[in-house]
C-alpha cells in the first residue's frame, strides 16, 4: 500500500468522522451580525438600483432600460421589474459565473480559465484578449499566461468548482481514453432516433445491465440528460390523483417533473424524517383535497447528497417511516453515486439501506463517471412501463455511444474489474481528501455546512458582496470557486461551494488552504470564531 | 420593511388535522390505506414494444444492422445527413476527446463553459446569419421545454398548435401560462383563435402590451411529418402582435436551399424571434441550440432551467456540431438537391400503396402513412407494429408510431401511423427497395 499523506492527522480525521456518522452535522446560525449586514446590503444594492432605474428612464439614458426586441404591437419580452435583479445586482458580480475555461488543459483539477473583461459596465463580459480589447500590457505572473494561438489572457487555477469527484476528468488519458476514442469507429456521435425508435445499441443494454447489478435491482434505464432523467420520469410515475412528497431542498429537475407531472406536491422540512411522517399522517387521513378520496398512492423524493448543503440523506430514517406508511421511496443520487459508500454504491450503502428498500433509485453520469446522462434503476415492471412512457424514452434521442463507453468504462475501474486497484483508491483519496479540507476549513473557524465523507462543502459567506469579494480573491490566487447567492439558495444564506475530487494532492489542498485562510482574512468571514467575522 | 416581508413569508400547508379525529381513528385510516402499485402492468401491445424493441450491433447511416443479425435499410432514424458517421465529423470529436477528456463535469455556470461550448455557439450564430445568437443546451428536446419556460410566465399567453411535439407542451405546462390550442396546421383555425383573444381583451379592458405572447409551432412536426405554413403565420402574427417560437428540429438541415429551415424554404429570414433546434437529428451530435437575438440567448442564460441546472454537454459534442456545421456550409446545397430526390422517389414508391394514406407534406423527410380504413385503436395499433416487425425482418427500418406516441399524456389524439424517414446517404435502389418491402408487407397485413 502506498504511504498515506493524512498519517499525521488520520486518527483525528477519523474520529470526527465517525463523530458525524452518528451525530446531526452542525447548525450554523447566521449571526445578529451578519443578518444585519446582509439586509442591509440587499437594501442599498436595491435602493441605489432603484434610483438608477428612475433616472435611467426619465432621462432615457443607456441601453439597459430598453429592449431590442421589442417589436410595435408587442409587449417587451422582459419587463424592467422583473429583470431588476439581473441588471442592478446579478451583472455587477457576473465574472464570478460562467466563468470560460479555455482549450489544453487536459487535467481538470488543473485548469486555465479563461478571464474576462466588460466593456460596458458590466452588462457583458467579453474574453480579455490584448490584441483586441486594448488593455494594459499584459505580465506573467505565476497563475497567468497568455494563450499564444488566440491570445487570450489565461488564469491558471485549481479547480474546486467542478464535480469531478473521481478524478475521472484528470487521468481520463490513463484510463478511458483507449476504449472512448476507440468507440467512434463503430459509431457515430449520436444515434439519431430515441430509444424505443433505434437509438438502442448493445452498447446501452450492457450498461443498462451494469447499472442494475451495481444497484442490486432488476433492471434500470439510461437516458441522455441527468436533469431530464428526473424531468421526465417523475412525470411518467405519477399523475393526477396522486401525492408527492418532496424535501423542500430537492434539485429544479426534480421540482419540474413534479409540476408536469400534475400530481399534488407537498413538501417536508429538509431532511428531517419526523416532519416528513408528520406530513404523511396528515396526508393519509385527509385523503385529496377536497373530495377527501384517498390518495392512489404517494411517492417520497429526497436526494442522495444535497449540492448546495453538501449534507446526505437521513436515508435510513426516511426509509422506516417510508416502510411505515407503505409509500414509495425516490432516491436521487445526482451526487452521491460513485462518490459515496465503500465502493462508491452510493448513499444506500453509505447508509446500510439494503437497495431492496428503495423503490426508485435515480442518478447521473455526469458526476463522479465524467460521462453525461443520467439512469433509472428499479424492479423490471417498473422499468418496463418507464421504456414505454417515459418521455426522456420514447422522445428524446438517446444516450451517445461513445459517452455510454466512456460510463462502461469508468465503472469498470470503480468496480475494480478492470484488474486494477485505481477505482478503490480513487474512493479512499476522495474520501480522505473531503474530510481533511472539511476539518480543516473548520477549523479556520469558518461556517462549512454538511457531513463528513460528503465531497461538498459550502462555506457560508452570508453577504451579498461577500459572493463577489471571496470569488474574486479567490480566482487572483489561483483558486476557481464556485459561489452560490439568491435565488439558488434563501437571501440569507449565500455561500461558497468547494468541491473536492481524489485528483487532489495533500499538496494542492495545504495550498488552498492557505490561500483560503488569506481570502477569509479579507472578507471576513470567520464566523466561528467571532459574530462580526 | 423589507425585513418584514421575508419575516412573514411562511408558507401555509393545505389542509389541518380535523380535531374531530382521535388518534386511534388516525391510525385506523392510516393502516387501511392501500396504495396502488408504483406503475400499472402494460397493455399487449406496449409488452410487445418493451421486448420486440431493436438492439443496434451496428450503424453505417445507409444501414443498421440489429442484434438478430439483419442489416436493414435505415428509413428509421432522423439522421437526414448521415452526418454522425462522417470522417470529417469522427475526427473533430477525436481531437476534442484527446484536448478536453469525455465529461464537461459541471452546469454552464460554475467551470462547465468549455471553448467548445462558446465555439460552436458562435459558429451557429454566423450560420443562421441575420445578427442572431445562439446558446447550447445539452440536450435537444429539453432545449424546447427551457426555451418556453424561460420566456412565458404566469399571466404570459401561449398559442400553441395541438399536434406539436412533447417538449414543446412540457414547456408550455412549466411555463404556467395560459395556454390556448389550434387545430393542427390550420390557419384559419388559428385565426378564430386570435380573433377571440382580441375580443376578450376588448371585453376585459385588456391591454395587449401587458402580456408577453408567442405563437409556438413546429418547422416539421414529429408526429405528422406536417410543413409550418411561416408566410400566412407572420402575418397572422404581425397583425395580432404575437412573437413566434419556432422548433426547427427537424426542418434544420431538411428544409431550405441552404439546409437552414423554414425561414430558409420560404425566403423569410429574421421572421422567427426564437428558434430551437435539436443537434440530435442532421447535425448528428447531441445537444440543442436555441437562436434568438442577443436578449433571448442572454436570457437563458439565467432562466433557461436545462441551462442553469443542468450539467453542460460534453465538449467533444459540440466540436462533431461544429463540424457538422461546416460540412452543411460546403456541401449544403448539394445534400439539399440529393434529400430532394430521394424524398421525391420515395414519395412516388409509398403513395402508390394501397391501404396507407400519406398524411405528412410533399416537402418533408419525414413520411407519415396511415392506414386509409378507420379501425379500432388497439386492432390498428397491432397491424402498424406487425408491418414494422416484419419489414425489419426483410431488412427495412421504419417505426410504427402507434404505442408510445399515441398514448402520450399530454396528446389529445396523434393518429397512429408508419414513419419513414429518407436521408441523403441512401442510393436510388435502396429507396426502390424500401418501398417494395413496405408495398409487399401492407398487402400481407391490411
Amino acid at each position: 500500500m502506498d504511504e498515506d499523506p493524512y498519517s499525521d492527522v488520520r486518527e483525528r480525521m477519523e474520529s470526527l468522522r465517525q463523530y458525524s456518522a452518528t451525530h446531526p452535522p452542525p447548525e450554523h446560525d447566521i449571526t445578529w451580525f451578519a443578518a444585519f449586514t446582509t439586509y442591509l446590503g440587499y437594501a442599498v444594492l436595491i435602493a441605489f438600483g432603484r434610483v438608477r432605474d428612475f433616472f435611467g428612464l426619465t432621462l432615457s439614458l443607456g441601453s439597459r432600460y430598453v429592449s431590442p426586441a421589442t417589436r410595435k404591437g408587442c409587449a417587451p419580452l422582459l419587463q424592467l421589474r422583473e429583470n431588476f435583479y439581473n441588471r442592478r445586482l446579478y451583472h455587477r458580480i457576473q465574472d464570478c459565473f460562467n466563468r470560460p475555461v479555455g482549450g489544453g488543459i487536459g487535467a481538470r483539477c488543473r485548469m486555465n480559465v479563461i478571464e474576462r473583461v466588460s466593456l460596458d459596465g458590466n452588462k457583458s463580459m467579453v474574453f480579455a484578449n490584448q490584441d483586441t480589447n486594448d488593455l494594459p500590457n499584459f505580465t506573467p505572473g505565476p497563475y497567468n499566461s497568455l494563450d499564444p494561438s488566440t491570445g487570450n489572457l489565461l488564469r491558471r487555477s485549481l479547480n474546486l468548482g467542478s464535480y469531478n469527484y473521481l478524478g475521472f476528468a484528470d487521468d481520463w488519458n490513463q484510463t478511458c481514453k483507449e476504449d472512448v476514442v476507440g468507440t467512434l469507429e463503430k459509431w457515430g456521435v449520436s444515434n439519431g432516433g430515441c430509444r424505443v425508435e433505434y437509438g438502442t445499441t448493445d452498447m446501452h443494454r450492457e450498461l443498462e445491465k451494469l447499472v442494475a447489478d451495481f444497484l442490486g435491482k432488476e433492471d434500470s434505464l439510461v437516458l441522455n440528460m441527468g436533469f431530464n432523467t428526473n424531468a421526465t420520469t417523475i412525470p411518467a410515475l405519477v399523475s393526477r390523483g396522486d401525492l408527492i412528497v418532496s424535501d423542500t431542498l430537492n434539485h429544479t429537475s426534480i421540482v419540474n417533473g413534479a409540476r408536469a407531472s400534475g400530481a399534488a406536491i407537498r413538501t417536508f422540512k429538509h431532511n428531517n424524517a419526523s416532519d416528513l411522517e408528520a406530513v404523511l399522517r396528515e396526508a393519509i387521513v385527509l385523503g385529496q383535497p377536497r373530495t377527501h378520496r384517498p390518495w392512489r398512492k404517494i411517492i417520497v423524493m429526497v436526494e442522495g447528497i444535497y449540492s448546495m448543503e453538501g449534507e446526505y440523506c437521513n436515508l435510513k430514517m426516511v426509509k422506516d417511516v417510508c416502510k411505515k406508511y407503505k409509500v414509495y421511496l425516490y432516491l436521487d443520487e445526482a451526487h452521491s453515486i460513485g462518490a459515496m459508500g465503500a465502493t462508491g454504491r452510493g448513499c444506500c450503502e453509505y447508509a446500510g439501506v439494503d437497495t431492496a428498500d428503495v423503490d426508485v433509485l435515480m442518478g447521473t453520469f455526469t458526476k463522479s463517471f465524467g460521462g453525461m446522462g443520467g439512469y433509472i434503476a428499479a424492479d423490471a415492471a417498473t422499468i418496463a412501463y418507464l421504456r414505454t412512457k417515459c418521455a426522456g424514452s420514447v422522445f428524446h434521442n438517446s444516450l451517445s455511444p461513445i459517452v455510454c463507453q466512456q460510463i462502461l468504462t469508468s465503472f469498470r475501474v470503480i468496480m475494480g474489474v478492470d484488474g486494477t486497484d485505481i477505482g478503490a483508491r480513487k474512493l479512499r483519496a476522495l474520501r480522505d481528501n473531503s474530510n481533511y479540507m472539511r476539518m480543516r476549513l473548520t477549523d479556520m473557524g469558518l461556517h462549512v455546512l454538511g457531513n463528513y465523507d460528503s465531497p461538498i462543502m459550502p462555506v457560508m459567506l452570508y453577504n451579498p458582496t461577500k459572493i463577489a469579494a471571496f470569488s474574486r480573491e479567490c480566482f487572483k490566487r489561483g483558486l476557481a470557486v464556485v459561489v452560490v447567492g439568491f435565488p439558488a439558495v434563501p437571501i440569507l444564506m449565500s455561500r461558497a461551494r468547494l468541491c473536492i475530487s481524489a485528483g487532489h494532492t495533500r499538496e494542492d489542498l495545504d495550498d488552498a488552504l492557505k490561500k483560503i485562510e488569506e481570502v477569509a482574512d479579507i472578507c471576513k468571514i470567520r464566523y466561528g470564531w467571532s459574530s462580526f467575522g | 420593511m423589507i425585513i418584514w416581508a421575508f419575516l412573514t413569508q411562511t408558507k401555509k400547508r393545505p389542509g389541518k388535522f380535523d380535531a374531530k379525529l382521535s388518534d386511534r381513528e388516525k391510525n385506523a385510516l392510516i393502516a387501511d390505506w392501500t396504495p396502488v402499485s408504483l406503475t400499472p402492468s402494460l397493455s399487449a401491445s406496449e409488452e410487445r414494444t418493451v421486448s420486440s424493441g431493436k438492439v443496434l450491433t451496428g450503424y453505417t447511416g445507409r444501414t443498421m444492422t440489429t442484434s438478430d443479425g439483419i442489416e436493414a435499410i435505415n428509413c428509421g432514424n432522423f439522421d437526414f445527413l448521415g452526418m454522425s458517421i462522417r470522417g470529417e465529423v469522427k475526427e473533430a470529436s477525436r481531437e476534442a476527446l484527446e484536448v478536453y477528456g469525455c465529461g464537461s463535469c459541471g452546469p454552464r455556470g460554475f467551470y462547465g463553459t468549455i471553448m467548445p461550448h462558446v465555439t460552436l455557439e458562435e459558429r451557429f450564430a454566423e450560420f443562421m446569419g441575420q445578427g442572431q445568437q445562439s446558446i447550447m443546451y445539452s440536450d435537444g428536446a429539453s432545449t424546447s421545454s427551457s426555451t418556453v419556460a424561460a420566456f412565458a410566465k404566469r399571466g404570459d399567453l401561449l398559442v400553441v398548435d395541438e399536434g406539436c411535439f412533447e417538449g414543446l407542451l412540457t414547456g408550455a405546462l412549466l411555463s404556467r401560462s395560459n395556454v390556448r390550442h389550434f387545430k393542427h396546421n390550420d390557419m384559419d383555425d388559428l385565426r378564430r383563435v386570435l380573433e377571440e383573444i382580441k375580443a376578450e381583451d376588448k371585453k376585459l379592458g385588456r391591454d395587449a402590451l401587458e402580456q408577453r405572447r408567442f405563437i409556438v409551432v413546429e418547422g416539421i412536426y414529429r408526429n405528422y411529418g406536417t410543413v409550418l405554413d411561416l408566410p400566412r403565420l407572420v402575418d397572422l402574427k404581425g397583425e395580432f402582435g404575437f412573437r413566434l417560437l419556432v422548433d426547427e428540429s427537424l426542418s434544420f438541415g431538411t428544409l431550405g436551399d441552404r439546409g437552414q429551415g423554414v425561414t430558409d424554404l420560404y425566403g423569410l429570414p429574421g421572421s422567427v424571434e426564437i428558434t430551437t433546434i435539436s443537434l440530435e437529428n442532421a447535425l448528428g451530435s447531441v445537444g440543442g441550440v436555441t437562436v434568438g437575438d442577443e436578449e433571448v440567448t442572454d436570457h437563458q442564460r439565467l432562466s433557461g432551467a436545462g441551462y442553469v441546472f443542468s450539467a453542460s454537454a460534453c465538449p467533444f459534442v459540440s466540436e462533431a456540431a461544429v463540424a457538422g456545421l461546416g460540412i452543411m456550409e460546403r456541401e449544403g446545397k448539394s445534400m439539399m438537391n440529393t434529400l430532394k430526390k430521394n424524398l421525391k422517389v420515395m414519395l412516388k414508391e409509398v403513395d402508390g400503396i394501397k391501404g396507407l394514406t400519406r398524411t405528412s407534406d410533399d416537402r418533408s423527410p419525414v413520411i407519415f402513412l396511415v392506414l386509409k380504413k378507420e379501425i379500432e385503436c388497439e386492432e390498428e395499433k397491432d397491424i402498424l407494429k406487425a408491418i414494422e416487425e416484419a419489414c425489419m425482418e426483410d431488412g427495412l427500418a421504419v417505426v410504427a408510431t402507434g404505442d408510445h406516441i399515441g398514448k402520450h399524456l399530454l396528446y389529445k389524439r396523434v393518429r397512429a401511423g408508419i414513419r419513414i424517414t429518407v436521408n441523403v446517404v441512401m442510393t436510388e435502389k435502396d429507396v426502390k427497395g424500401a418501398g417494395r418491402i413496405l408495398k409487399e408487407k401492407v398487402r400481407m397485413f391490411v
